[in-house]
């Protein structure tokens, strides 16, 4: 089982948590990182960013583990974004509409 | 044996052929032209025959005593026989032989005779014949003649002036063993009164063995001449000796003018044990006599070679080497000079071998190698190993060649691989090779590639390679090819003897067991499995009656691809057997036009339906293998049930399909399965009635076949079908109630082309990561760089990871041992990019799969997003197919 690479960035001024995995979140990592993620909202933040800088790939399970991440935040109520999304990522969230449940931004690299 | 009766009167000679007297000096001249022209050809034909005698003999010592081709050397050997024995009796016309030694035919002598009577009787003298043939007397022809003559000029003195009849016959009188030729001279119609003993008849007669009588009677008087027979049969007598009679060790030269036949001796010595130089004239002789390499224990020459300067070559020969000599003397030839030993040609090779030991004074039994393991029965079969030497070094394979020669084997000497190689195929077609021994490095082609080669054609002959210490890893890698054996050198030749004859002996050893299992097989059942097409699957048929209904076809299809029908129809009627016939006729067309197992199976089920046996139907099991991916493709119509034996982990799975049979309904019900093979992997396929062998007191077959088809899975595939055949008779206890028709075939090591990507993984997520690696670094090396876009490469791999995520997780259920098998490459158009994931699950209904697009539906996405980014997904059972249209060229680029 792959160590956990999200790292959660609390920031105390706006306690904003930035999750930013690092890798792809594919079959291989999702297990790893969804228990990454739970820590991370038993912390409690006000908001919550998925940091998606140096992920290239998300399978269909890297897409169910975000969704299961939006849908704990909002049980928690806790506003959740997706930053940094490569384009080729975009394209895979309006696939399934995710971009109209959450806010979704692109790489500011690609802007 | 009386073969006709010839009514002969006294014929008028011939227009133009003058008095009787010039008559018999034209026969006269005519004879003696025969017999120069038979004196020319007789030194050729006695070689000829020579040659034809030592061949056949030769081939019969090799040849194993049950081999089929047996009998055709043993009526070769008698037919060069019968020709020795021909040519010795027409040799007595030869001008300057001895007639009174050789046989004639007596029959074709008394007609010479009669014709010549009949010019020179009275024309009121009447001359009939009955001539009995195949009599055979050692004599002159001159004294028949004279005999003949003087008994009918005797007769028809009794016949008077008015003429009459004489009658001549040729009869067999047989006392006891003894047979003798009787001639009768009868005068009918003559007067009466006792006859007179024509003295000067019965005088030639006594001189030549013959005898004379004569009776009187009221019909005449009887001349009866009488000559003991010599008996030339069609199968002259063989002499018998014992093999150990023959053999010898001895060093030969021969001198021979003719090569073919110097060499046919050369081939039948050698393979007794001798060793020989032969000379093809009287120069080379004398020049290896003056430099001997070797002193040869005995020469054999002929006694004139054409190129002799003095006409006592032999006797020259004989002095100048000081050695025994032998002549091989012709017909017509004079006594030996000095009366040295010698046989006259034509000779067999028995003769020959006994004559040289009888010269070198060792008539007697002689303790030899393995050669003369012969039993001393009257059948020699000597079987002299025979040894392949490649080495380039001249020097070298002399010295292997004197090595094995003395030791009584053969060899065969070639100077680098592909010669070697040649040798082999062509040894093969006649006498096969025994072994072989073979240096490393050699022009044109090395060591191990010759035994790379070999080994594809003979997977059992010994090899062993010629080494030095140092060189290890090429030592290793020969191991690897199937080397038995090896030679460092420098080795003596004590070392190479017992590399050589302990090769051999495990050899035999391997063999003698291969053929007791053999003929315990056999005595157990009549059925052997059998090779179909050449393609490497076997099967084994065994109908329950004339009229079977089981039937296999295999069929060879582009890019070495099999496809294979295993199909039962259903009844064993006379009627069925027209079904079988017609289903026959039909596949053989569609397969011309095979686009898929399933269009196959749809064709089939039509052409039942629409043909003339549409209330039968066909239970089918189509297959589609491609040896090398190890890709097999089934599609079952009734036959459900398979073996498959996994090298891995030595298991045997039942591979389960349902599907009803075709010809029923207006679509087949049918099931389909892809199973990846790995070398060794095996299959096994029966129609039911296989499977269904046993009762439920005793248990089905199909119960015990797995456990069964595992513990064979270190057997030759032919061998294991032919173990498994037996354990279903011996399970059903004799109570077979249905056809049995078994195929198998073994996974062999797989080829995937280079311009493909072909993996197999475990199946675990972190492998998936691997793959989309490999994937990534194939588009973009292997299918050229710019030929996928950023963008398109994201996408396919994107797919690739769905549908690997599907086979880890849905097809193969999350169990660790179970495999994954992934395929990609570019189609041939270059428009579109295929890629093939294949898990062990049953699959699933792709067609009826509702896309989860909407982001709050908890099922699976895996399968909406490689809908969407591949222009078509299939599957079959658990492979996933997906195909990428490409793009355009410019876009990719950009």
């Amino acid at each position: 089982m792959p160590a956990p690479k999200a790292r959660p960035h609390p920031s105390p001024a706006s306690e904003l948590m930035r999750l930013k995995p690092g890798c792809d979140l594919v079959a291989s990592t999702v297990e790893a990182e969804r228990a990454s993620f739970k820590r991370a909202l038993e912390t409690k933040p006000k908001k919550l960013v998925l940091d998606l800088t140096g992920v290239s790939q998300i399978d269909s399970l890297g897409i169910t583990l975000i969704l299961g991440l939006y849908k704990s935040c909002q049980r928690l109520g806790i506003p959740f974004a997706v930053e940094e999304a490569a384009p080729e990522i975009l394209r895979l969230f309006k696939l399934f509409s995710i971009h109209k449940l959450m806010p979704v931004s692109e790489a500011s690299s690609h802007e | 044996m009386t073969v006709g009766e010839a009514g002969r009167g006294t014929q008028p000679l011939e227009e133009g052929s003058g008095t009787p007297g010039e008559f018999l000096e034209r026969e006269s001249l005519r004879m003696d032209a025969v017999g120069a022209y038979i004196r020319g050809i007789d030194h050729e034909v006695v070689n000829i025959l020579t040659l034809g005698l030592a061949a056949a003999e030769l081939l019969a010592w090799r040849m194993p005593s049950e081999d089929p081709m047996a009998p055709c050397v043993e009526n070769l050997l008698h037919a060069c026989r019968r020709g020795v024995e021909l040519n010795r009796q027409a040799s007595h016309l030869a001008l300057g032989t001895d007639p009174s030694a050789r046989p004639i035919d007596l029959t074709a002598c008394l007609r010479t005779s009669i014709d010549l009577l009949g010019a020179s009787l009275p024309t009121a003298i009447c001359l009939k014949a009955t001539l009995t043939s195949g009599l055979w007397i050692t004599i002159r022809p001159s004294v028949v003649h004279s005999v003949i003559s003087i008994l009918v000029h005797e007769a028809s003195h009794r016949l008077g002036d008015g003429g009459g009849e004489l009658k001549i016959t040729l009869s067999e009188e047989v006392q006891g063993t003894e047979r003798r030729a009787l001639i009768s001279i009868q005068s009918l119609l003559g007067p009466s009164g006792e006859a007179s003993m024509p003295s000067g008849a019965h005088a030639i007669l006594q001189a030549n063995g013959g005898t004379l009588s004569w009776k009187t009677g009221p019909d005449g008087i009887v001349y009866t001449v009488s000559f003991p027979c010599t008996t030339v049969p069609y199968y002259p007598p063989v002499q018998t000796y014992s093999m150990h009679q023959l053999v010898g060790q001895e060093r030969l030269a021969l001198v021979e003018p003719d090569a073919l036949l110097a060499n046919a001796l050369q081939d039948g010595l050698e393979a007794l044990g001798y060793t020989l130089t032969v000379y093809h004239d009287t120069q080379s002789a004398l020049d290896g006599l003056r430099e001997p390499l070797v002193t040869p224990d005995l020469w054999i020459t002929v006694p004139d070679p054409p190129d002799a300067e003095a006409s006592s070559w032999a006797e020259a020969l004989a002095e100048a080497s000081g050695r025994p000599l032998l002549i091989l003397a012709g017909h017509g030839s004079l006594p030996s000079p000095k009366g040295l030993p010698s046989i006259p040609k034509p000779f067999p090779l028995s003769e020959l071998a006994l004559a040289i030991r009888r010269t070198l004074g060792n008539p007697g039994p002689r303790e030899l190698d393995s050669l003369c393991s012969v039993s001393s029965s009257a059948e020699p079969t000597p079987r002299p190993r025979t040894v392949l030497v490649a080495e380039d070094s001249r020097v070298f394979r002399n010295h292997i060649r004197g090595c094995l020669k003395r030791a009584g084997y053969q060899v065969i000497e070639a100077a680098d691989g592909v010669a070697a190689l040649e040798t082999f195929i062509q040894a093969s077609m006649s006498h096969p090779v025994d072994l072989v021994l073979t240096d490393i490095i050699m022009p044109r082609m090395d060591g191990l590639e010759l035994i790379r080669q070999i080994r594809r054609l003979d997977h059992q002959i010994p090899i062993a390679i010629i080494t030095s210490m140092e060189d290890q890893q090429t030592a290793k890698t020969a191991l690897q090819l199937g080397v038995n054996d090896f030679l460092n050198k420098p080795f003596g030749e004590e070392n190479l003897l017992e590399c050589v004859e302990g090769m051999l002996n495990t050899l035999d050893h391997t063999r003698k067991a291969e053929d007791t299992a053999r003929e315990v097989r056999l005595a157990h059942t009549s059925l052997i499995a059998v090779q179909e097409n050449d393609l490497p699957i076997y099967s084994l048929y065994e109908p329950l009656s004339d009229a079977g209904g089981d039937i296999l076809r295999c069929f060879k299809l582009p890019a070495d691809e099999i496809l294979f029908v295993l199909a039962d129809i259903a009844g064993h009627s006379v009627v069925s057997s027209y079904a079988v016939a017609s289903l026959l006729g039909v596949l053989s067309t569609f397969v011309n036009q095979f686009e898929g197992l399933r269009p196959l199976a749809c064709s089939l089920n039509q052409a039942i339906q629409n043909g003339p046996f549409p209330d039968i139907p066909a239970c089918a099991l189509l297959g589609h293998w491609a040896p090398r991916t190890g890709r097999l493709h089934l599609l079952n119509a009734g036959l459900p049930y398979g073996l498959f034996f996994r090298l891995d982990c030595e298991r045997t799975e039942i591979v389960e399909i349902s599907g009803t049979p075709l010809g029923i309904l207006p679509e087949p019900l049918v099931e389909e399965r892809v199973l990846h093979l790995c070398p060794g992997d095996r299959m096994l396929f029966a129609s039911d009635g296989f499977f269904e062998i046993g009762s439920a007191e005793t248990g089905f077959l199909y119960h015990l076949a797995p456990e069964a088809w595992t513990q064979l899975g270190c057997e030759p595939i032919e061998v294991a079908l032919n173990r498994m055949c037996e354990k279903a008779h011996l399970h059903g206890q004799g109570m077979i109630q249905d056809d049995l028709l078994i195929m198998g075939f073994e996974q062999v090591p797989l080829a995937p082309r280079e311009d493909e990507l072909h993996a197999l993984l475990p199946s675990l997520p972190r492998y998936i990561d691997d793959v989309c690696l490999k994937l990534k670094e194939y588009m973009s090396v292997r299918c050229g760089v710019g030929a996928f876009s950023p963008s398109k490469r994201f996408e396919i791999i994107l797919a690739a990871r769905e549908a690997l995520t599907n086979a880890v997780f849905h097809g193969n259920e999350g169990c660790k041992d179970r495999r994954i098998c992934v395929h990609a490459w570019m189609g041939n158009d270059a428009q579109h990019f295929y890629l093939r994931v294949l898990d062990e699950g049953p699959g699933f209904d792709l067609e009826h799969h509702e896309a989860a697009m909407d982001p709050h539906s908890e099922r699976g996405r895996g399968i909406p997003i490689m809908r969407h980014y591949c222009s078509r997904l299939t599957m079959i059972g658990g492979e996933l197919t997906l195909e990428f249209e490409m793009e355009d060229s410019r876009d990719a680029c950009s």
